[in-house]
């Protein structure tokens, strides 16, 4: 790309040597450093260090939890049909102390209260509500009374009447726990148990945008809040599993390479001698970009 | 674009393809053996400064890793690659205004071959140590001037001048990274190698 000089041209041989000149100069001075490609390479090794520590092997896909969906819609069905039946009886009992008054009975609000009144005794005094309800024998001393307002529902709605049990242990009782338990969610952690704190030198590539572009990406530590201190140290306090601690130490020691300054547990490589209980632990890093 | 010599035994779509293919390493470090230089070049030649030169080499091939999975092959690797480099250069180049720095490396800075981590440190050039000495104080002396010429260099004569030196860059490709007609480039590089030759006393 040197400019062609007009040939044999005594004038212009200086202009000639002295581009050449200037090209040696401008190559040797823009040469690439010693070992480039190599600490290129190497960089783009930790990286893909970074990714698995980023996405770590996540667990085989489960199958559907079949049984935990049927669980919750007969939840919500459950719930339905005691809701639906609740309004349906208040319905009921609005109209049959309506009719009661009207025939000069005592109301269904009265027999309730009353809870020894046998039911049979009930029965033909208020001749719509025996004919909407149908009594079910269950243990002794219970009885439950199948609502027939909702068609649907009456396979799954049951109501305790006149029993000397409250409501609401039988309602838990039919619940049992058992939906609940199944169809929760992620249950909340409990209160943690153990408190540690960590005292890391970033390696040599994180500087501090980077930290903190890392640190914003990691699925672990995002969770905590990293700001940094006027000499430039990030605290990151968070709560996790002492599993995901664990994992998070071996990472940032093996594959990142960062020094780890504190004697504190969880330790590198401890994972497999350290049992570990699933407890939450709250921990807080103190990570030192390293000098320039 | 003209394709350098040398690359007869695998072509650049070749190590791409194996690298999506299989996930070597290999491939993906002779594709950065390959052009790491000349990416190193190109940075230098925006930022005129060698850490931050090859802080973007370094993030230029580490987008290249994460992305060269789903390059499709429809420009060249290196068309891909001239414009990751010259994208980072922009974004180091605003950082480094909108932090103040105009750091030039420092011939003056002592010259360390490990950090306190035992890693090594990038090496500088350094004058042959096969070179008679009187020739080193010159090779040292030139180094400095030209440093120094090139500070006083306006910017955008300097950027063209370097970019014009990197092996396998022709003018249309130096406009299209300067955003420029290529008239205004060949303009700038004569009238920055002017300047040049002058401070350097080469004429």
């Amino acid at each position: 790309m040197t400019p062609s000089p007009s040939p044999s041209s005594p004038a212009k041989a200086p202009s000639q040597r002295a581009e050449r000149q200037l090209d040696t100069i401008l190559d040797a001075w823009m040469a690439p450093p010693e070992g480039l490609a190599r600490r290129v390479c190497l960089r783009c090794h930790e990286y893909a260090g970074e990714e698995a520590f980023l996405w770590p092997a996540r667990p085989s896909r489960r199958p559907f939890p079949w049984g935990a969906a049927v669980a919750s819609l007969a939840a919500c069905l459950c719930l339905m049909a005691s809701l639906g039946t609740y309004l349906g009886l208040k319905g009921q009992a609005d109209s049959a102390s309506s009719l009661a008054r009207a025939n000069s009975l005592p109301s269904l609000e009265a027999e309730e209260a009353a809870p020894a009144m046998p039911m049979a005794a009930m029965a033909p005094q208020s001749s719509s509500f025996a004919a909407r309800s149908r009594e079910i024998p269950l243990a002794e001393g219970l009885t439950a009374s199948r609502s027939l307002g909702f068609s649907f529902l009456d396979d799954l709605a049951l109501r305790v009447r006149r029993t000397n049990l409250p409501p609401q242990h039988l309602t838990a009782a039919s619940n049992g726990g058992r939906f609940s338990g199944d169809a929760a969610g992620a249950r909340p952690l409990p209160a943690p148990e153990q408190k540690v704190t960590h005292v890391w030198i970033a390696s040599r590539h994180f500087s501090p945008e980077k930290l903190e572009d890392f640190l914003k990406r990691n699925p672990v530590l995002s969770k905590g809040s990293a700001s940094p201190d006027e000499h430039g140290v990030y605290t990151v306090s968070l709560l996790a599993m002492d599993t995901e601690i664990q994992h998070t130490v071996d990472t940032l020691f093996e594959k990142l390479h960062w020094k780890l300054l504190s004697p504190e547990s969880p330790q590198p490589g401890q994972g497999g001698n350290t049992p570990v209980a699933g407890r939450p632990i709250h921990y807080t890093m103190k990570i030192l970009p390293q000098k320039e | 674009m003209v394709i350098p010599p040398g690359q007869s035994q695998s072509t650049d779509r070749e190590l791409v393809k194996r690298f999506q293919e299989t996930g070597e390493q290999a491939a993906f470090d002779k594709l950065v053996e390959r052009h790491a230089g000349r990416a190193y070049q190109i940075a230098f030649g925006f930022l005129a400064n060698r850490e931050d030169a090859e802080e973007v080499v370094q993030d230029a091939f580490l987008r290249i890793y994460r992305h060269l999975p789903r390059f499709r092959g429809d420009a060249e690797f290196t068309t891909w690659m001239y414009r990751i480099v010259t994208n980072l250069c922009n974004n180091k180049y605003r950082w480094n205004k909108a932090r103040g720095a105009g750091r030039h490396v420092s011939v003056d800075a002592p010259l360390e071959s490990h950090d306190s981590s035992g890693d090594a440190l990038p090496r500088r050039e350094l004058p042959d140590d096969r070179m008679r000495p009187d020739r080193q104080v010159a090779f040292e002396e030139l180094r400095n001037r030209t440093e120094e010429a090139m500070r006083t260099l306006p910017e955008a004569y300097r950027q063209a001048v370097l970019l014009r030196n990197v092996k396998n860059l022709d003018y249309e490709e130096i406009a299209s990274m300067l955003h420029c007609a290529v008239g205004t480039v060949k303009s700038r590089i004569n009238r920055g190698r002017e300047l040049l030759r002058k401070a350097l006393g080469l004429e």
